[in-house]
């Protein structure tokens, strides 16, 4: 799943670069085709290109599967165990992620980029989310109502605060 | 027709003299020697001031009160607003928070006045000296960063 990826904003973005970097190479190689061969109106003006141009996409994404990210895979400061990805991918990322048409949840917190927090930042963050989950207050209440299954259970809670307190104890070390 | 006017207008002025004897619940100032925000950490003189005039009315031991505030159904409002707001943050006792709590709240500062949350805007309408610039809002975004910093270093 895309959205489970704290890095997929990143995948965009060098996409959007690579296509860039196509459109560039695709025009000049019209520009090419146009100057050198003076074949206007022959069909390969009109094909030649297109060839070339998907061919430099295929390839390019044949690369990008193999090695998706290159060099540039962010920094974390802290890794998130299995099981409270899972709950947070259950219970929370569908309102706090970078995507998420809540203005208010995602000014509050971002899971999608929560790893790349500072440490300051992520203790302050890692506070503010085991206060929610001792006082009950997340999911919001209205949301619950609508779609009760992502309810933390007792269990869950418990994993997660004790988590966040953990992880705030080894950051303040 | 015009004897109901009447009778309503003194229905409501009824009500309006009797609400006043029901308690508001405005909370008092109990400052603490020692526990003021101003006492332990170091605020710059800009700052400070922005604080003061933008947040101690809801988040501090040193409450001003104004006129209105004495007046029902406007003191109810008042009231919840500075109880809410001193449970949530009180910089009056700054100095009874662990480490970690300060660095919590220093972060939700960041963030409430950052993205123009805070201070409420039912203050600024009637507080023009808390309706708060881009700049100014920057100057408080950045000390609350800073000393969250400082204070993890501690
Ligand atoms: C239905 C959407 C939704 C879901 C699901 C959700 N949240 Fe929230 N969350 C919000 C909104 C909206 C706010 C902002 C609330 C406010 O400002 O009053 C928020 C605020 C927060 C805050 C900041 C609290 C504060 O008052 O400073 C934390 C921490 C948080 N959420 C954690 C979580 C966690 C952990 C989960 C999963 C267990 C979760 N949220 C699930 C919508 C959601
Ligand atoms: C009119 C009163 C009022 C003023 C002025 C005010 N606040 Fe608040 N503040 C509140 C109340 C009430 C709450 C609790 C809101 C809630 O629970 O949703 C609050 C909550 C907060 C919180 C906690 C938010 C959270 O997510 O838990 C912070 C941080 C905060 N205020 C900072 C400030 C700062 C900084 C200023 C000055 C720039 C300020 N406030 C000015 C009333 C006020």
């Amino acid at each position: 799943m895309e959205g489970k990826d704290p890095r997929f904003h990143r995948i965009n973005s060098i996409n959007f670069e690579l296509n860039k970097i196509f459109i560039y190479e695709f025009l000049f190689i019209v520009n090419l085709n146009i100057k050198k061969m003076k074949i206007r109106n022959s069909g390969l003006f009109v094909l030649l290109p297109v060839l070339t141009g998907a061919f430099l996409m295929l390839t390019a994404f044949g690369s990008l599967d193999s090695n998706p990210l290159g060099d540039v895979t962010p920094e974390e400061t802290i890794t998130i165990p299995d099981d409270i990805q899972g709950i947070f991918d259950k219970s929370c990322f569908g309102c706090h992620n970078s995507e998420s048409t809540s203005d208010k949840a995602k000014k509050k917190l971002l899971l999608d980029q929560f790893t790349e927090l500072s440490k300051v930042k992520l203790i302050g963050k890692l506070s503010e989310i085991a206060e929610t989950v001792e006082k009950n207050e997340m999911p919001p209440e209205k949301f619950l109502s609508k779609y009760p299954d992502k309810a933390l259970t007792n269990d869950e809670a418990k994993r997660l605060k004790e988590w966040a307190d953990k992880t705030t104890d080894d950051l303040m070390k | 027709m015009k004897k109901i006017i009447k009778i309503l207008l003194i229905f409501f002025l009824g009500i309006f003299v009797i609400i006043q004897f029901i308690p508001s619940g405005r909370p008092g100032n109990e400052p603490v020697a020692g526990q003021d925000i101003f006492e332990i950490a170091s605020i710059p003189d800009d700052v400070g001031v922005l604080l003061k005039n933008a947040c101690f009315d809801c988040h501090s031991q040193s409450v001003k009160y104004p006129w209105y505030s004495y007046v029902a159904p406007v003191s109810w409002l008042v009231a919840r607003d500075v109880k809410f707001g001193r449970e949530n943050l009180d910089f009056g006792k700054w100095g009874e928070l662990s480490k970690r709590d300060k660095m919590k709240i220093l972060g939700e500062i960041s963030d409430e006045v950052g993205d123009g949350f805070m201070p409420m805007q039912i203050y600024i309408t009637m507080h023009s000296e808390a309706n708060l610039s881009d700049e100014e809002r920057e100057l408080i975004v950045n000390w609350a960063e800073e000393l969250a910093e400082k204070i993890f270093e501690e």
